[in-house]
């Protein structure tokens, strides 16, 4: 079988020296990845020429069916995962129209830190994302308990945190919190921030005028 | 307290197995002790209270089942190992057993590791059905999901990251034959002898009372 390759693994070069994560598990991690995105090339391959021989009614095509989010989540989500990452952090800027946003929603921009953070430290293996809800705007703290489970539909994420215990366990042991504060500072955020600038490009929603955007939300 | 935590520290010294990995697989395993402990006596105090139509009953609620099986689960795997395995003898009533479900014995071990080279974490359990005394090789994508209902646990092999990633890496299959090599089969044997097989379906019965 020939397998299409429509998707390549991305380059992340970037990361290889990340303050607070060695090259052995950042190496790791990225070896993971590209599983993700054989395994969405080969099951994408495999389910058009079953259906293209007539096959797509049996069992087997029907789980590899059920089965693609999950590799494509999972080649997806580590995607965003590195590429929000940078080994040259510095602090979101405070006069940013995440900065706003953020504050908007959740009130003092420590709230929405402690929420973030809080979601992490959940017990069970995950992801958490600051995802932005197309249809009005408004930013959330979301919690997967796979790749493939707990996206809120119609959102797009900002920033992606892996809490799968390969993210953490080979530097950082049990420790969770020791990790989620290694991820903070390494978080580039001004991926984050284009991400955001993306969405609002799209669908611009007035950022720092809270009140009128609710009031149009409700109307709609 | 109703459940206290298990000693396993004799699993020390685990052949291709560190002790670091051991001692952080422990600590994982108190956590869903202490945690289902502490679930219970929340869950009793909200029906205490009248406060199971709240949100959060329901959620401590749906929640219940992960931290159970996740200590219960860790038990299993662990007690199913040993310093000092042996392989299963080819006159015991579980070699039979599997030799009749599954053809042979090589084809349930090969289905077996199979299933726990599959991809995504999870838990890889040789369980029996108590209505047909059958054997399965089965898939818990969680500790709450997939495991069949009224079965009973014969062999558990826990394959989350934290079982095998600080000592093997990647390498699973290399993983999972250090666990082929360490099973305790005097356990699971004892487990499936005390497995009760309910000799006919359940669907006669109620036939015949109607």
């Amino acid at each position: 079988m020939i397998v299409m390759k429509e998707y390549s693994p991305k380059v992340f070069d970037h990361i290889s020296q990340l303050p607070g994560f060695s090259e052995q598990s950042v190496r790791t991690h990225l070896v993971l990845y590209e599983g993700y995105v054989n395994n969405t090339n080969l099951l994408a391959e495999m389910m058009r020429e079953w259906l293209a021989v007539g096959k797509s009614g049996t069992i087997e095509w029907a789980e590899m069916k059920r089965r693609f989010a999950w590799e494509f989540n999972g080649m997806r989500l580590h995607e965003y995962y590195f590429e929000n990452l940078t080994a040259t952090a510095t602090a979101l800027d405070r006069q940013s129209q995440l900065y706003t946003k953020i504050e908007e929603d959740f009130g003092p921009y420590e709230l929405w830190e402690r929420g973030f953070k809080g979601t992490g430290g959940m017990r069970g293996i995950g992801w958490v994302i600051l995802a932005y809800d197309v249809q009005t705007g408004r930013l959330f703290n979301v919690w997967l308990g796979e790749h493939d489970t707990g996206l809120l539909v119609d959102t797009r994420p900002l920033l992606v945190m892996d809490l799968f215990e390969h993210a953490f366990l080979l530097d950082y042991g049990l420790k969770r919190k020791d990790y989620e504060e290694a991820f903070f500072n390494v978080i580039d955020w001004g991926r984050v921030e284009k991400r955001l600038e993306a969405c609002l490009k799209d669908q611009p929603i007035v950022v720092g005028e809270k009140r009128r955007r609710r009031a149009t939300d409700f109307h709609n | 307290m109703l459940y206290q935590a298990k000693s396993f520290e004799h699993l020390k010294g685990l052949r291709d197995f560190s002790d670091q990995l051991l001692q952080n697989h422990l600590a994982l395993y108190r956590g869903y002790v202490k945690n289902t402990n502490q679930l219970a006596t929340i869950l009793l105090n909200k029906v205490k209270l009248w406060k199971t139509g709240t949100m959060e009953y329901a959620e401590l609620k749906r929640r219940f089942g992960w931290e159970f099986n996740g200590m219960r689960l860790h038990e299993l795997y662990f007690e199913n190992l040993t310093k000092r395995s042996l392989s299963l003898k080819k006159q015991s009533p579980l070699y039979e057993k599997l030799r009749q479900d599954f053809g042979q014995f090589s084809t349930w071990e090969r289905g077996f590791m199979g299933v726990g080279g599959m991809r995504g974490i999870g838990w890889v359990v040789l369980t029996r059905d108590p209505l047909t005394g059958r054997l399965f090789n089965v898939w818990m994508d969680e500790h709450d999901a997939g495991f069949l209902v009224g079965s009973t646990p014969l062999l558990v092999l826990d394959v989350f990251e934290h079982a095998y990633l600080q000592d093997f890496g990647m390498s699973r299959t290399a993983y999972v034959q250090a666990f082929m090599k360490a099973i305790n089969w005097p356990v699971v044997e004892e487990r499936f002898n005390a497995s009760n097989y309910i000799p006919g379906p359940v669907v006669e019965v109620r036939r015949r009372a109607s």
